[in-house]
């Protein structure tokens, strides 16, 4: 199995599992991979537009996915960027961009362990 | 739907028009409505509540919940996000319990106590901060079922009570001898409040709290709102066949076949 990141509550997962067993693992992950980088992305175009409602309302949207599987660096970050979207003018965007990168950071690394565990929970059940 | 196509046999067929169950009668699997616009959190909703026997239904926005119930009728509870796009979970509440008294517990990352008190004091009858435990959220819901939403008959869209008398909460009227009667908001409140006693008799001071929460307002009031419901909703002859006045403690809502 993959290590988890640094930053990913075992805890959480050890729940949900207990909760739903793979099945909903395996649904949980498809529907972050599916919709979290849409998320991502118009944090992105927000921030280029200089939208922050849009980038408060995707980092709060990510920030609530990454809770529901213990992704708590992610989280943070989200929460970060979601607060600082918030308390900042349009006039100020420019200093969203360092929070918005390091939630964009925190994303890839969590997606890449999503992705490899989702590889190796659907080849266990082809194989099972 | 319209009241014509809620006429035709065809469509009242496939609506299922449900008589009323009264205490003693089979009960209904409780049905739960899930609104957030995050899916994951949807699947560990509804996969921790149906492992307790609840019906889930889900929607991934204000707007979609709203229709939903529309057209599915309403939930014995609701499950709340605040911060959706377009219509959000306070905007949602409002228009919901403008019509009804459904129990609603908001789930939401927005963790100010401010909007926390806020919002028990409004509309809420629980509050749980996410990211949340599952088994946390099925005790509380459970909780809330068993203590208040004793609304024991099933949950269409139009609820038939008797062959005179059938309900469209949501669309606010009621259907009387076949004839479509618009209700107020305060009235399809009340008649909600009422039915949820299912016959047993609701304290006046319980409905006071219910219909106008925070506000002072005096039983002469709901004296009127019930007498205009009753003019509504009652035969012409001036017979009282569902809303009972019981002396001393409140009000009842006790069809014939509650009898």
């Amino acid at each position: 199995l993959t290590p988890e990141p640094d930053g990913l509550d075992t805890l959480t997962l050890s729940r949900l599992e207990e909760l739903g067993g793979a099945p909903l693992l395996l649904e949980i992950f498809h529907l972050i991979l599916l919709h979290s980088p849409d998320q991502v992305a118009a944090a992105r175009a927000g921030w280029e537009s200089g939208n922050l409602k849009a980038v408060r309302q995707a980092a709060h949207s990510l920030r609530s996915s990454a809770g529901n599987v213990g992704a708590l660096r992610l989280a943070a970050a989200a929460r970060r960027l979601e607060e600082l979207a918030v308390a900042t003018t349009p006039g100020e965007a420019a200093s969203v961009l360092p929070a918005l990168e390091s939630l964009e950071s925190e994303w890839t690394q969590v997606r890449s362990w999503l992705e490899v565990r989702l590889e190796q929970m659907e080849l266990g059940e082809a194989s099972s | 739907l319209s009241y014509a196509e809620i006429q035709s046999p065809g469509v009242a067929r496939k609506i299922k028009m449900k008589t009323l169950n009264f205490p003693g009668s089979r009960e209904q699997p409780k049905l739960v409505l899930a609104v957030d616009d995050d899916a994951s959190i949807l699947a560990v909703i509804r996969c921790a509540l149906e492992r307790e026997g609840l019906e889930v239904r889900t929607a991934s926005s204000g707007v979609e919940a709203l229709e939903k119930i529309r057209q599915q009728g309403l939930p014995h509870l609701m499950i709340v996000d605040l911060l959706m796009p377009g219509l959000d979970g306070i905007a949602l509440c409002s228009e919901v319990k403008e019509f009804s008294d459904v129990p609603i517990i908001i789930l939401t990352s927005v963790d100010a106590k401010e909007t926390r008190v806020d919002l028990i004091d409004r509309f809420a009858e629980d509050y749980i901060v996410k990211p949340f435990e599952p088994r946390e959220l099925t005790v509380r819901v459970l909780r809330l079922l068993r203590r208040i939403s004793d609304f024991s008959y099933a949950m269409e869209p139009v609820i038939r009570v008797d062959e005179r008398l059938a309900v469209d909460l949501a669309g606010q009227r009621a259907i009387v001898e076949g004839q479509p009667v618009n209700l107020t908001p305060t009235e399809s409140k009340l008649l909600y409040l009422l039915m949820q006693g299912a016959s047993r008799p609701i304290n006046t001071a319980y409905l006071l709290n219910r219909l106008w929460p925070g506000s002072e307002v005096f039983e002469d009031t709901l004296r009127v709102h019930i007498h205009r419901l009753r003019q509504k909703i009652e035969p012409a002859d001036g017979e009282r066949r569902y809303i009972v006045t019981e002396r001393g403690s409140g009000y009842a809502f006790r069809p014939p076949q509650s009898h």
